[in-house]
């Protein structure tokens, strides 16, 4: 009797040793595998928004999200490990360069501005022609998008993709992140880019000031009404005709323009893309959302104030064959003709679109 | 004797039922078979290519210069253009392979990266060809512009083959590259949305049934550089590398007569 109670107690101390024992492992098999638990995307509540469209094959999941993010701020995609996509895509410029020009992996100096990246998956959704990423509509998705400066000459400068996908899959902890996942560790130029654009999908940039006073969170400034008005009339600023009008919080039309910033462009634009003569010197609208960050401005980060914008567009278009014809109307009067408290009260109004929360969002910081 | 002939009637009564119950289970089972098993089997009269069932197509991939066989790096070729060369590398797509009939054509989609300096890439096979009489053969020399515009893809697509342009839209349909007698290498890779090389080909010269035909298809690159325009590599340019590239479509456009079926085997 004494003995079995011993022998028993010894087995149910063995049962639950073995049993501490196994957790640990099992739990650290059970974080790489395969998760398709949905990214709880929050979308903003203001008047206007709107959902985007995602693709069916990479829709949003937690762990696509993370290994995206992961690979965003990694240095491995670069041929020689000396940058990461947050190189010249930093969280507090709002994802863009504070250089005119930045470097590629190798001290190559680049052509244009790096792209400030925020609201971007609404292009898929409003921009229906197929060019619609980079300043040239080179890219028509974010999936696309996301390979190409890992193999550009002036950017990671990797040969090709091949020993990029050697790299990550050598590397100890990718394989087991893309099985999570995608359910497969074979790591692919597919996955690769559908995991970068599931990090770029969740770039949402909606709390800036001019958010708050459309929640009732906070009253506008008298300057910032009467630069919105500006901002709104034809008259006046005619900013609303590619940069949306207020029902719209995206402040882009994520189309393409000729702005009117040279007579003779010296880059393209979306005719490098196209072909097609009308589309010389047409560059991707910016959103007019986290100017406060994301200087110096235009495709060639020519300008390194709000001001100086403002007065490219006061009194500076060149006129050109495929000028918009928007700026172009203004030209008889020599441009906008605004006086310098309209200039002040729409610089206010421009000022009042930076997200201050979304350059600090813990949620898109390196991991 | 008497019980023996009452069992064997007996016995001849239980068969007779027996087989009857017999017929009217199969009865219920299967109906008759109709009378044409396949209407192909009984077609003697046809010209092409005839799939009597649901079959398998091999496809093997020639490459030549005119009435020249095409060899790698080693034998020269001239051009109307002016241009004489080597050539080094040939990569390009297949799409779209459809087989065309009188009564119908399918779509085998099938999307192919063909290498010429590799023998496994010259030759691939497409299943699920449906029984059909087929007089016709078309195939796209590059993606469709669905595939082209829209989304990432696996297998033959995949960007890490390096057909594909990442800094423009959409993939490269053709890799022609080589060096001149002049010592100039050149490297026309050609693409597009628009322009898309559909090229068709005649079966009707044949006569052959088969459930898993090999059919050869020969490309004749003279006709990318001649027909009907004659490219000329100094004048316009021993590289193209981009779609936007006048060039490129000055080639797109003769991409559209290349390709020839030189036989089937059954």
């Amino acid at each position: 009797m004494k003995n079995s109670v011993v022998v028993i107690l010894f087995l149910s101390l063995l049962v639950s040793y073995s049993a501490c024992k196994k957790e640990p492992v099992e739990t650290k098999e059970d974080n790489y595998a395969y998760d398709p638990t949905p990214f709880d995307l929050k979308l903003p509540t203001n008047l206007g928004w709107t959902s985007f469209p995602i693709p069916s094959d990479n829709p949003l999941t937690n762990a696509g999200v993370s290994l995206g993010r992961k690979l965003f701020y990694d240095q491995i995609l670069s041929s020689n490990g000396t940058q990461s996509c947050a190189t010249c895509h930093q969280q507090a410029f709002g994802f863009t360069d504070p250089n005119q020009f930045s470097l590629g992996a190798l001290g190559q100096v680049g052509e244009r501005h790096s792209m400030p990246l925020f609201n971007l998956a609404w292009a898929e959704k409003y921009n229906l022609s197929g060019h619609r990423f980079f300043w040239d509509g080179g890219a028509n998705d974010l999936e696309r998008q996301a390979l190409g400066p890992i193999i550009n000459p002036i950017e990671m400068s990797n040969p090709s993709l091949v020993p990029v996908l050697e790299r990550l899959q050598e590397h100890s902890e990718y394989p087991k992140l893309f099985n999570k996942a995608f359910g497969s560790d074979s790591i692919t130029s597919v996955k690769l880019a559908k995991a970068l654009a599931q990090f770029e999908r969740t770039l949402i940039s909606s709390n800036s000031p001019w958010d708050k006073a459309e929640r009732r969170q906070r009253l506008r400034t008298q300057s910032e009404i009467n630069g919105m008005q500006i901002f709104v009339s034809e008259e006046k600023g005619d900013c609303f005709h590619c940069h949306g009008n207020l029902s719209s919080p995206f402040f882009t039309d994520y189309l393409f323009h000729n702005n009117g910033l040279d007579a003779n462009p010296k880059d393209p634009g979306l005719f490098r893309i196209t072909g097609n003569p009308a589309d010389f010197g047409k560059f991707k609208t910016s959103s007019l959302r986290n100017l406060a960050f994301t200087a110096p401005y235009m495709h060639d980060g020519r300008f390194k104030t709000i001001m100086e914008v403002i007065e490219f567009y006061n009194s500076g278009a060149k006129i050109s064959q495929t000028l918009d014809p928007n700026i172009a109307k203004h030209q008889k009067e020599g441009g906008l003709n605004l006086t310098p408290q309209e200039k002040m009260d729409l610089h206010n109004f421009l000022l009042s679109l930076s997200d201050s929360s979304f350059i600090s969002n813990p949620q898109f910081s390196k991991p | 004797m008497k019980i023996v002939s009452i069992s064997i009637k007996n016995i001849s009564l239980l068969v007779l039922f027996a087989g009857l119950l017999l017929v009217s289970c199969r009865d219920k089972e299967s109906p008759p078979p109709s009378p044409s098993i396949n209407k192909y089997d009984t077609i003697s009269n046809f010209q092409g290519l005839l799939v009597p069932t649901n079959g398998k197509l091999k496809v093997k991939v020639s490459y030549v210069f005119g009435n020249n066989p095409v060899e790698l790096n080693t034998q020269f070729y001239n051009t109307i253009g002016g241009d004489t060369f080597t050539i080094s590398l040939i990569r390009h797509y297949f799409s779209n392979l459809t087989l065309i009939g009188e009564e119908k054509s399918i779509n085998l989609g099938n999307y192919q990266l063909i290498n010429a300096a590799e023998e496994p890439g010259k030759s691939f096979e497409i299943s699920g060809v449906q029984a059909g009489v087929y007089n016709q053969l078309s195939l796209v020399i590059g993606v469709d512009s669905v595939r082209n515009s829209s989304g990432l893809q696996e297998g033959a697509l995949d960007p890490a083959y390096g057909m594909f342009w990442t800094w423009a839209t959409g993939y490269i349909f053709f890799k022609l590259e080589g060096r001149t007698t002049q010592n100039q290498t050149f490297g026309l890779h050609v693409g597009s949305n628009t322009i898309i090389p559909i090229n068709t080909a005649s079966l009707s010269q044949f006569k052959i049934k088969s459930t898993s035909p090999t059919l050869t298809i020969a490309i004749d690159l003279k006709e990318m550089l001649e027909g009907p325009y004659n490219y000329s590599l100094p004048k316009d340019g021993h590289n193209i590398h981009s779609p936007s590239d006048p060039s490129n479509n000055l080639i797109l456009n003769n991409m559209k007569d290349m390709i020839k079926v030189i036989s089937i085997e059954g």
